[in-house]
């Protein structure tokens, strides 16, 4: 008989005691390793979403604030910024309709009469505001060409003295509230631009001194980075 | 029976026996890179964009930049025409793979848009747009109602207020008639001698623009006009130009500002101007204050004064919409373009196709 034959057979108990060991040793290890790189994953997925959306309302509010004048544009009222959301501008055609007045038009998106109103630049350089009674595409002016820009012709109300230059916006408010970013538009409800997770309570909007905007977001899951998010905004003179 | 011993020994082993460890450990793996992946796509996600974010503020910034950059270096009448096509200002490479250019709308006589645009390699092309006056002499000759402009004008017997040559040539000075602008503003004795002061944007400041609440020039403002200056006689002084029949620029003083030599140009004082005795100025005359003209004194041009004008015996204001339109145009700091006062960047221009 061989020793071969004989030696599995002693060993069978010791084998499987640490052969268990092992097993659960290694699943342990397995298993913490899984766990940390999951929490560290998960981690990282967090804070992006955090930096996204975080990015996602600076871009926003200094895209809206960007082109506004504090006081007549924007205001911070009760912690939620009421503004002019300008969509859009358009200068005055070289030939003129015999009614209304000849504009090539480029924005975001086109001019709404419904929801729309318009700033008008008259030749004297004053802006003044006046609704936007009714626009209607047209071929039949000459408009200097710049790319991106179409011919329309508006109906304004006030008729404009002398107008040069346009920017049509709707009304419109941001605020933080309710764990989210929001904006409406007018007196409508307020839809979540971001996903949950802004302490609403902590966070804020404020006007600031010399026509500034200060933001400051507080996001409820720290993530890997500071929760805590401020920045100071402008509208470019 | 060593037969069977080896047999037992390396009989195959049973399918569960085979071990279950590589099958965890795949497994595990699997989870592993599974989370790794996903961390991976969001670190991948926040570099893409960090690096569009990085491609947006830099066209934005050359865009904006561009438009600064023409403010800056442009001198001179515009080229645009009322109406007509965009005139390109300024094109520039951006790092040898992008483009950055500017070009002007002429909206009004004065007023521009200038549209910058720039786009680097990698897209998010950027447009920005900025309201722009640039001073035109006709417009600003054509904005004067009177040949003085004043609130109240005292004159002596002998002194005379002219109204009947305005765009007449004068020896040394064209005929200003043939400018189609003039000619329906001042032609066939439109313009009195005397009237009072127009209205803002011409003179004055509306509110919220209290810099132009003494003097102005169209949209040059006081401290725009100190900086502009060819000649600057802050705090007051004595101005005796050396060659009196020499266009002098833009003479730009505060205080009690004397002239007691011959000259031409446009004098823009904020406070009080006196001419002297047999000094004779052709060209535009604007003050914040009084304006004083010595026995035989002359004027030859346009006077808008925020305080009382005072001929003495024999002094002349002799109305030429003429002189004050070459003084403009010899005003070679004048003659650039300036951002609108107040709202003057302006959009969203977004970005065209070409």
């Amino acid at each position: 008989m061989s020793r071969f034959a004989r030696g599995p057979r002693g060993f069978a108990l010791a084998e499987t005691i640490v052969a268990g060991t092992l097993l659960l040793l290694v699943v342990q290890v397995a298993w913490w390793a899984t766990a940390a790189q999951s929490l560290v994953a998960t981690r990282i997925v967090a804070g992006a979403r955090i930096l996204d959306e975080t990015r996602l309302v600076h871009q926003v509010l200094s895209t809206e604030i960007r082109h506004g004048e504090s006081g007549g544009d924007w205001v911070v009222e009760g912690g939620d910024l009421a503004l002019r959301a300008f969509r859009g501008i358009g200068f005055g055609c070289g030939t003129q309709p015999g009614a209304g007045w000849g504009v090539a038009v480029a924005g975001h998106r086109l001019p709404d009469r419904d929801k729309d109103s318009v700033l008008v630049l008259s030749a004297d350089g004053g802006w003044r505001p006046a609704a936007l009674v009714r626009r209607t595409r047209t071929t039949g002016l000459q408009c200097q060409q710049v790319a991106g820009f179409s011919a329309e012709v508006w109906i304004l109300d006030p008729p404009p003295s002398r107008p040069v230059a346009a920017l049509y916006f709707e009304r419109g408010g941001y605020r933080l509230a309710s764990n989210a970013f929001r904006y409406r538009r007018g007196l409508g409800g307020w839809q979540p631009l971001t996903g949950t997770g802004i302490a609403a309570d902590s966070s804020f909007l404020l006007a600031t001194g010399r026509g500034g905007l200060e933001a400051h977001v507080i996001w409820e899951d720290p993530g890997p980075m500071h929760p805590s998010f401020d920045w100071k905004m402008w509208a470019r003179r | 029976m060593r037969e069977d011993a080896d047999v037992r020994t390396t009989r195959p082993k049973r399918p569960g026996d085979e071990g279950f460890a590589l099958v965890l450990s795949l497994l595990a793996l699997l989870v592993l890179a599974g989370i790794a992946t996903a961390a991976a796509v969001a670190a991948l996600g926040q570099l893409r964009a960090a690096a569009m974010a990085g491609r947006v503020a830099t066209n934005r910034a050359a865009a904006l930049g561009g438009v600064e950059r023409v403010l800056a270096e442009t001198r001179g009448p515009p080229k645009a025409a009322v109406g007509g096509a965009a005139v390109e200002m300024a094109s520039d490479s951006l790092g040898g793979h992008g483009l950055r250019r500017v070009h002007d709308l002429r909206l009004d006589r004065e007023l521009h848009l200038f549209i910058g645009e720039a786009e680097s390699g990698g897209g998010a092309p950027t447009r920005v747009a900025r309201v722009i006056w640039w001073m035109e002499p006709a417009s600003r000759v054509a904005g004067h109602r009177a040949v003085v402009e004043s609130p109240s004008v005292v004159a002596a017997g002998s002194a005379r207020l002219l109204a009947d040559s305005l765009l007449a040539a004068r020896r040394g000075l064209a005929a200003c008639d043939g400018i189609p602008l003039l000619a329906r503003a001042m032609g066939g004795g439109l313009v009195p001698a005397m009237g009072g002061l127009p209205q803002p944007p011409e003179w004055g400041a509306r509110t919220g623009d209290p810099s132009f609440e003494k003097l102005r020039l169209g949209w040059f403002d006081r401290s725009t006009l100190a900086a502009l200056a060819d000649r600057d006689l802050s705090g007051g002084g004595t101005l005796a130009p050396s060659c009196p029949g020499c266009w002098s620029g833009l003479v730009f003083g505060t205080g009690q500002v004397r002239v007691d030599g011959s000259g031409a140009g446009v004098l823009a004082v904020d406070g009080s101007l006196a001419f002297g005795s047999s000094v004779a100025w052709t060209g535009l005359v604007l003050a914040s204050g009084d304006v004083t003209v010595a026995t035989g004194g002359r004027v030859l041009g346009l006077v808008r004064a925020g305080g009382m004008v005072d001929l003495a015996d024999n002094a002349t204001v002799d109305g030429s919409a003429c002189a004050a339109l070459e003084a403009l145009k010899a005003a070679a700091s004048l003659s650039r373009p300036i951002p609108l006062p107040g709202r003057s960047w302006i959009g969203p221009v977004p970005p065209g196709a070409e």
